[in-house]
């Protein structure tokens, strides 16, 4: 057997461990791995990987953007910043038709610019804005669909852990896909927003227009959201302005959001301790993934997969971006079946050499590569925003589904503007 | 069983603990080389090696949790005692190539303080982390361990 059929083997084999006997991500990539480099190049090779490619791996500085990222999504999570946004997003434009529904998506993008995970955003408003819309009659559809899309936007809008993953894969700069990442989450924010319009406009029973607010009381709501905009500007800023790299912005935004949660008196005993424990808990859990997805890049690297992928393609002579379409087309049906974690980590390693061959910026395709796993989160079967929604509200989850359509075509018309018009996600970048 | 989980628990705790002192250290560090321009010497360095701390002595309490990913999409139609034998199986597995990262990782751990090497800034040796390592796996084995043992009585019970 050839060295890339025995690579091609290897990433059949991770499907099947995944799929069919449900081992631990981490663990499949490092097992497929192990087995690959031990029948490519023997047994001193495959020892000397895993005995020096974990560590090697987590001591790497840039590593360190992954836990303290979680680490302050965990505390921002754990407080009652994202009630106050939707508070104050529900007073500006609750009163115009879907204007709860429009005020849930604006509220997940402002979370999402303190947060990095699109969980933390569902759940939160699986909790504050759905008993609302259920107030103001919103049907079912309308409103858990777009909780469970506009949730997505964490993994999006910087910080977003897609991008530094993606970041630390490919060896990009995690700084610049934050940037940007900044301008695409705005215009998938309009673009659920324009859905919701859309959708209201024809069906208004929907999603009826909620109370009308007085302007001083629009004004005072925008109070109780300084400490956002204010971690926002500490890290993007920060980031931006050159003034700290990306992984010391996450301990600037940790002990940001841990200065927020003491002076506005949200921090108990409890409430810490919990905080840390579910930071090291999904830093762990984020850590062996990591590690197993560097042994079996090792192996792809061996098994020169990712080459003969490149030169199959150019072989075809098609246009790049038939071959960018099948890559979406692709990943739309793997995040039908992966969480983000082992999509991308999975994935990248085989995809990631194609694209740079095609000639596409790296920066770009993080974008969309963050967006295309964002829809895996909303999409049947494995459609985790879905399960958390449906689990915590028991709301059935076909109607979930049923109601993310709509803005399953909006994410798609975003991928498409964005395809072209790259500049959408790089102008901002060529600043820094 | 109780003192056996007790273990992954405790090196938990450490690496939460290692977490909160990362933060801090890099705060610190940002704080004074901005405003005093006087950075804490090797901070990236000190940085690496509590990484190495927290993510492996975290692996173990993860496991326990039941925190680490896995796609239960075909599985869990499986009947209950086919589900059994497959999670035998894979932890079964996991337990091995887990074990062979543990002797791994130490006998590195043993090259690194034969060659010598330290870190290249604040010349600390790197064995001890990678040593550290290597007890982060074997933590994690125990957390395994501990996880096949109770899905065996699960299905004793059953």
């Amino acid at each position: 057997m050839n060295a890339e059929l025995v690579g091609l083997t290897g990433v059949v084999m991770v499907v099947v461990l995944l799929l069919f006997f449900r081992m631990w991500i981490g663990l499949a990539m490092a097992f497929v791995g192990f087995l690959g480099i031990l029948y490519l190049q023997g047994f001193k090779q495959a020892f000397g990987v895993v005995g020096t490619v974990p560590y090697e791996t987590v001591a790497y500085y840039p590593m360190a953007a992954l836990p303290l990222f979680v680490f302050m999504g965990v505390i921002v999570g754990n407080t009652s910043m994202g009630e106050d946004l939707y508070d104050a997003a529900y007073k500006w434009i609750g009163m115009l038709r879907g204007g709860l529904a429009s005020a849930t998506v604006l509220a997940c993008a402002v979370f999402a610019a303190i947060t990095g995970s699109s969980a933390t955003g569902t759940v939160l408003m699986g909790k504050v804005a759905l008993p609302q819309m259920r107030r103001y009659k919103y049907d079912d559809t309308i409103a858990s669909g777009c909780i469970a899309s506009a949730g997505t936007m964490g993994i999006l809008i910087p910080p977003s852990m897609g991008l530094i993953l993606y970041g630390l894969l490919t060896e990009q700069s995690v700084g610049k896909l934050f940037i940007a990442g900044f301008f695409p989450g705005l215009l998938l924010t309009i673009l659920l927003i324009l859905t919701i319009t859309i959708t209201t406009a024809f069906r208004p029973e929907v999603g009826p227009a909620g109370p009308k607010t007085a302007f001083k009381v629009k004004v005072s709501s925008l109070k109780k959201t300084w400490h956002v905009v204010l971690l926002f500007l500490l890290v993007l800023g920060g980031i931006y302005g050159g003034i700290f790299t990306p992984t010391e912005a996450g301990a600037i935004g940790a002990f940001g959001a841990f200065v927020i949660v003491a002076i506005t008196g949200q921090l108990t005993r409890k409430i810490f301790m919990d905080i840390l424990k579910e930071a090291g808990w999904t830093s762990a859990m984020i850590f062996l993934i990591i590690i197993g997805a560097f042994i079996f890049m090792k192996f792809l690297g061996i098994s020169k997969l990712p080459f003969a992928l490149v030169k199959i393609i150019e072989q075809f002579q098609v246009s790049k971006y038939v071959v960018f379409a099948g890559i979406i087309l692709l990943y739309i049906v793997l995040g039908m079946f992966l969480e983000v974690y082992s999509a991308v980590t999975f994935t990248i390693p085989i995809i990631y050499p194609v694209i740079v061959a095609l000639g596409f910026d790296p920066i770009w395709f993080g974008v969309i590569f963050v967006l295309v796993i964002e829809m895996g989160l909303i999409t049947p079967p494995v459609g985790m925003n879905a399960f958390i929604l449906g689990g915590m509200t028991g709301i059935p989850l076909q109607t979930i589904f049923r109601g993310i359509v709509p803005f399953f075509l909006a994410m798609l018309v975003c991928i498409f503007l964005l395809t072209i018009f790259p500049e959408i996600a790089l102008f901002l970048t060529r600043t820094m | 069983m109780k003192i056996i989980d007790a273990i992954p628990r405790i090196a938990g705790l450490v690496a939460m603990g290692v977490l909160f002192l990362m933060m801090s250290l890099t705060v610190a560090d940002v704080f004074l080389r901005a405003a005093l321009s006087k950075p804490i010497i090797g901070a990236t360095e000190i940085t690496e090696q509590m990484m190495v701390a927290m993510v492996f002595l975290g692996l173990g309490w993860c496991a326990l949790q039941g925190k680490q990913i896995r796609v239960d999409l075909f599985v869990s139609r499986y009947s209950p005692g086919k589900q059994r034998v497959i999670d035998l199986i894979t932890y079964g597995v996991g337990l091995i190539l887990v074990a062979m990262m543990c002797w791994r990782t130490f006998m590195a751990t043993l090259t690194v303080q034969q060659l010598g090497i330290t870190c290249s800034y604040i010349e600390v040796p790197k064995f001890p982390f990678y040593a550290l390592a290597a007890f982060g796996w074997a933590v994690l084995f125990v957390a395994m361990a501990s996880l096949f043992v109770k899905r065996i009585k699960d299905g004793a019970e059953r």
